[in-house]
């Protein structure tokens, strides 16, 4: 045998059957959930055109998808991006549907990551998205969704932190200063590169008071009651008024709704993705350091499409949220339903087939056994954690 | 408390990590005589501090094993990797360049081949200037390349410049200045914030920055 038919590629994984059983109950509560606020689910096709993802705003780069060429030399790529697939789905399927169109989705994406960085290549998404609705509430019921979906999963010790492109945007739009140094300034304040930022802006020839306000930046971050009071003392225009405004506005909904101790805020968050217009948030956890959710607002994604419909969203990252309910010991003893082995003599089936309908009838895991020896049962059914073996007929 | 986990690069680095801890009052003896122990917990201070290898500092801190970071830039600008670079140290100071054999005539070549530890910074470096280069990944010795023909020009981290004078070589041009920075996860940085940022500026008073 070749031996490397034996291993995976890199970046991808075996789910054995724990592992599979706890994201297939994380799926199932996130669905349930959903479906109780009136989400609707889609599926987008593990294939796409690679120019899907190549178009305007949202660009990805090209050097992180999946890429392969069909019998007419069309170059595909696997999914690697959630949100995208489903604003094509709405623009060109959906658009006589009733708006607000609620959507949600559980998918694999796929992306090429750093060889050898200990990263997933394929990873499950959960997401959902909201659109036809430019309002505020509607960034506010995402975020809520989401806060209400960790809860849902047993996690507590968590934090979404929210930030507002709109204020760098508008920021930076007010600048004579080239795209590449535009690119800088964001990567630096993303960074929290503080130095590097400071001597940068030093060098530029800004006025004083946006020099000031880009410095302050990545520094305000924390509860939203305490950035506000930090930005109040800064020399902010209109535009960042507004977009604060916003802002503050969606915090008091969430707060509003019993959730403030879930909620922070972080205004030198930049958007990962070319497509974010203005809320984003992201989403961790004490015990893990890495981001167990990201969203915000896109509303012009979908004139890539011939479609003007503003959307708000978000994705978990299911196999991100396994870990964290794992290290946080959160991940509760699963006590399911009753597990029955049901061990026939004589071939008496139809009594077999009877009493396993009864036992599923009353939600019990029913399994006949195919073992006749009775220590290779009884060692089998301890295996598999079987509650109770059920004899029919009488043992030779 | 939260006890705060911080990586400290082998090598080149470490002393002068350990002196500028020492400087903000951490008690540190016990890094001191630490013997072969890669962690050492200084529980006065609510650290631990982790030795590692210079390259795996950015991967550790990425991923969580740790909250912080001191490393040189040469390392991150090689990693790339999603961390808060919040301070340069001031220490820890060359600068990354291009040099050669000094009987090179023409610098840049057409197609040139180029010997370095550290092949994304010299990609991007050459690419930046449209130049289309071969790149040669080596583990040491990078001098060594362009004197048998291995390699045209070399791309590496350059103090003095008495290595590459004693073996016949020059700096044809600089890329970047480095020195140590402290790096930190970005996750730590919001849920273990007022210990961090106590940390932080304890040092950037010392270093002035």
């Amino acid at each position: 045998m070749v031996l490397e038919k034996v291993f995976l590629p890199e970046g991808v994984q075996d789910l054995l059957m724990k592992d599979c059983h706890h994201r297939r109950l994380i799926e199932g509560r996130l669905m349930e959930e959903w479906v109780k606020q009136g989400y609707m689910e889609v599926s987008s096709p593990t294939l796409e055109y690679y120019d899907l993802f190549r178009q305007g705003e949202q660009m990805l780069r090209g050097n992180k998808m999946f890429k392969l060429i069909d019998a007419k030399g069309d170059l595909l790529v696997l999914r690697p991006d959630g949100t995208l697939p489903i604003a094509r789905m709405v623009a060109t399927k959906m658009k006589d549907m009733v708006y607000p169109l609620k959507i949600c989705y559980i998918q694999d994406i796929f992306r090429l990551d750093q060889e050898q960085a200990g990263k997933q290549r394929e990873f499950r998404q959960a997401g959902v998205e909201v659109f036809g609705v430019e309002s505020y509430e509607a960034d506010g019921q995402v975020i809520i969704t989401a806060i209400e979906s960790l809860k849902a999963l047993g996690l507590s010790d968590f934090q979404i932190e929210i930030g507002q492109t709109k204020i760098l945007q508008s920021i930076l739009d007010s600048m004579a200063v080239t795209t590449d140094e535009k690119d800088e300034i964001i990567m630096l304040i993303h960074n929290k590169n503080f130095s590097t930022l400071e001597s940068l802006l030093e060098k530029l020839d800004i006025d004083p008071k946006t020099r000031l306000i880009l410095k302050e930046i990545p520094n305000l971050f924390g509860t939203p009651q305490g950035v506000m009071e930090s930005v109040a003392a800064l020399p902010i225009n209109d535009n960042i008024k507004r977009a604060l405004e916003e802002l503050q506005q969606i915090c008091h909904m969430i707060q509003a709704y019993g959730f403030g101790q879930y909620i922070s805020v972080d205004l030198g968050m930049t958007a990962p993705l070319g497509y974010y217009t203005g809320i984003i948030f992201k989403g961790f956890t004490k015990d893990l350091g890495t981001i167990l959710c990201s969203g915000g607002r896109y509303d012009r994604l979908l004139m890539s499409f011939g479609m003007n419909c503003p959307a708000t969203g978000f994705a978990l990252l299911i196999d991100q949220i396994r870990k964290a309910l794992h290290l946080g010991q959160q991940k509760k003893k699963e006590s399911g339903p009753p597990y029955y082995l049901l061990v026939s003599h004589e071939g008496r089936h139809e009594e077999v087939a009877k009493e396993a309908t009864r036992l599923k009838k009353t939600g019990c895991i029913v399994e006949v056994s195919l073992l006749k020896d009775p220590q290779a049962i009884d060692i089998y059914a301890k295996r598999r954690g079987v509650d109770k073996i059920i004899e029919i007929g009488e043992k030779k | 408390m939260n006890v705060i986990k911080i990586a400290l690069a082998k090598g080149r680095l470490a002393d002068q990590s350990v002196k500028l801890l020492e400087s903000i009052g951490i008690d540190c003896g016990p890094l001191l005589d630490k013997g072969r122990k890669l962690i050492v917990a200084l529980p006065k201070d609510h650290l631990e501090v982790v030795f590692v290898k210079a390259p795996d500092v950015p991967t550790y801190v990425e991923h969580g094993a740790v909250d912080m970071g001191i490393v040189g830039k040469d390392v991150l600008l090689e990693a790339n990797k999603q961390l808060y670079e919040v301070l340069d140290l001031q220490f820890g100071k060359c600068k990354f360049s291009v040099a050669g054999s000094t009987s090179m005539e023409n610098y840049p070549t057409p197609h040139m081949r180029v010997a370095t530890k550290y092949p994304n910074i010299a990609k991007n470096f050459f690419q930046s200037k449209g130049q289309s280069v071969e790149i040669i990944k080596q583990e040491g010795s990078v001098e060594l390349a362009p004197m048998v023909g291995l390699a045209d020009v070399i791309v590496d981290i350059v103090e003095t410049g008495n290595t590459l004078r004693e073996n016949g070589l020059m700096v044809f041009e600089d890329i970047v200045e480095i020195s140590a920075r402290l790096v930190l996860n970005q996750v730590s940085y919001k849920t273990k914030h007022q210990e961090i940022r106590g940390l932080i500026d304890r040092i950037a008073e010392k270093t002035g920055k």
